[in-house]
């Protein structure tokens, strides 16, 4: 993993309050960790404030997997 | 796979719903704002938002028939193909005058106001920051432009500074979207403080008050009224739906650009007008909201027995007193379940499960009404308390 990727990590379990053990950079957010949406977009908003960016909800739909998430911030951080 | 393949999944999760589905409620016959007969049952109608209980009212009855026969059944079309009618524009002049506002703009339903509006507003260059519990409605108009689209964290005025902050330049050319009251968990926007910062960083800010116009403030108008915030925001939305007992929306404005939103809102101008009897109707029920605050009172009266009876019973509530109460469950089955017990045993209310409700969650959801009576609203606490879910 990745510095980003493991930031997510830790902001996940933190966030949602859960320790997700085997998280890894291919870990669908979705199918893998049977988050709602909307859990899901509460967790975006926390990346949004750890890493000072705004990501666009338009480009939060091709979003999957953590590695994904991770580019999508490393490009928002730039 | 076939354009038709996606929707196997919906049929899988209809299917396992099967009679808990509040799809398939049929309402057979309607006895009265507060009563109906489902399923050959009579129920007590505590899910439909019809706050005011104006649905029923004889000047309302009067009003659409008289505009029925003497205007005919509907408009045939868009007010720009086809013409205004002369009870539009009266409409339009009276929610203006009613709201302080030099002018007001009628759209067909609540949903194409917040898509009319949201759409002729945002261009390419602009932002639109909606809070995370607001209305699909809004979410799908933000989505009809090529604005950047944007979201806080519900009610959190920090987390709104934080993203305006964050855009910079662009903060002068962004639209704040809220609620005035959410209508899953009956909560109110902190009006002040969202005001405040917008003003900070130059934004504008829309204000839907579907649920809370004549719920809130001494005259009805809602949140911007009780929260004395009007001359700062710039644009209310609504629905003539629920307290107006009709159909319809509007918006209203401090800003005379919005006279000119019939030329660039394709929401407003692509769809057929609102039909002559309900815009009598919806006259005849704005007119009531201001000459009989009595039924404000009454619902706020209706909206303390449910809210505090089902408080001192342990429910798990939402937030703040409202006339929407919603009872918080964490498991998906238990809410299925009590939905479906409710309606077995004669009350109507909502059922929303995830995503519809916050963080996971489901919920049951009741509205008041002013027209529902002590005894109705003893029932209700009866017949929820037998299902022990407190």
């Amino acid at each position: 993993m990745n510095e980003t990727e493991s930031q997510l990590c830790q902001l996940l379990r933190s966030a949602l309050d859960k320790e997700f053990p085997d998280l890894t950079a291919a870990t669908d957010l979705v199918d893998d960790l049977a988050l709602e949406s909307i859990q899901v977009m509460d967790f975006i908003a926390e990346v949004e404030d750890h890493f000072d960016i705004l990501i666009e909800v338009d480009r939060l739909a091709s979003i999957r997997t953590l590695a994904e998430l991770a580019r999508l911030v490393d490009e928002e951080v730039g | 796979m076939s354009l038709l393949a996606k929707f196997s999944d919906l049929a899988v999760q209809r299917e396992a719903l099967a009679d808990a589905d509040p799809s398939k409620v049929v309402i057979d016959e309607i006895l009265s704002p507060t009563e109906a007969m489902i399923n050959g049952r009579h129920t007590i109608l505590a899910g439909t938002n019809n706050y005011l209980g104006l649905t029923f009212d004889p000047d309302c009855i009067a009003a659409g028939q008289k505009a029925l026969a003497q205007m005919g059944t509907g408009t045939t079309g868009s007010r720009m193909a086809n013409g205004n009618y002369s009870g539009h524009r009266a409409l339009e002049r009276e929610l203006a005058e009613f709201y302080g506002y030099p002018y007001a703009m009628v759209f067909s339903t609540g949903y194409a106001a917040n898509l009319g509006v949201l759409s002729a507003l945002l261009g390419p260059d602009d932002a639109v920051l909606l809070d995370a519990d607001a209305h699909a409605s809004l979410y799908d108009g933000a989505a009809m432009t090529q604005a950047g689209i944007y979201r806080f964290k519900h009610n959190d005025p920090d987390s709104l500074d934080k993203r305006l902050s964050r855009l910079k330049d662009r903060a002068a050319r962004t639209l704040v979207v809220i609620e005035g009251l959410y209508s899953v968990l009956g909560d109110t926007a902190p009006m002040q403080e969202f005001v405040e910062v917008k003003d900070r960083h130059d934004a504008l800010l829309m204000v839907d008050e579907a649920h809370s116009l004549g719920v809130y403030g001494e005259h009805g108008r809602g949140l911007v009224e009780s929260s004395a915030t009007q001359d700062q925001v710039d644009f209310v939305v609504g629905t003539f739906s629920k307290s107006l007992a009709s159909t319809g929306g509007f918006c209203v404005s401090r800003h005379q650009e919005l006279e000119l939103f019939q030329y660039a809102s394709r929401p407003y101008m692509f769809t057929a007008s609102p039909c002559p009897s309900v815009i009598a109707t919806t006259r005849a029920a704005l007119n009531a909201l201001r000459k009989r605050p009595e039924l404000k009172a009454q619902l706020w009266r209706n909206a303390e027995h449910l809210y505090n009876a089902l408080k001192a019973k342990n429910f798990r509530l939402g937030p703040e007193l409202s006339p929407v109460v919603a009872i918080r469950l964490e498991d998906r089955g238990l809410a299925l379940n009590a939905w479906q017990r409710l309606l077995e045993s004669g009350v109507y209310c909502n059922l929303m499960l995830p995503p519809a409700a916050p963080e996971g969650g489901s919920v049951l959801r009741f509205s008041l009404s002013a027209a529902h009576t002590e005894t109705q609203v003893d029932t209700l606490i009866e017949r929820i308390s037998a299902l022990g879910l407190e």
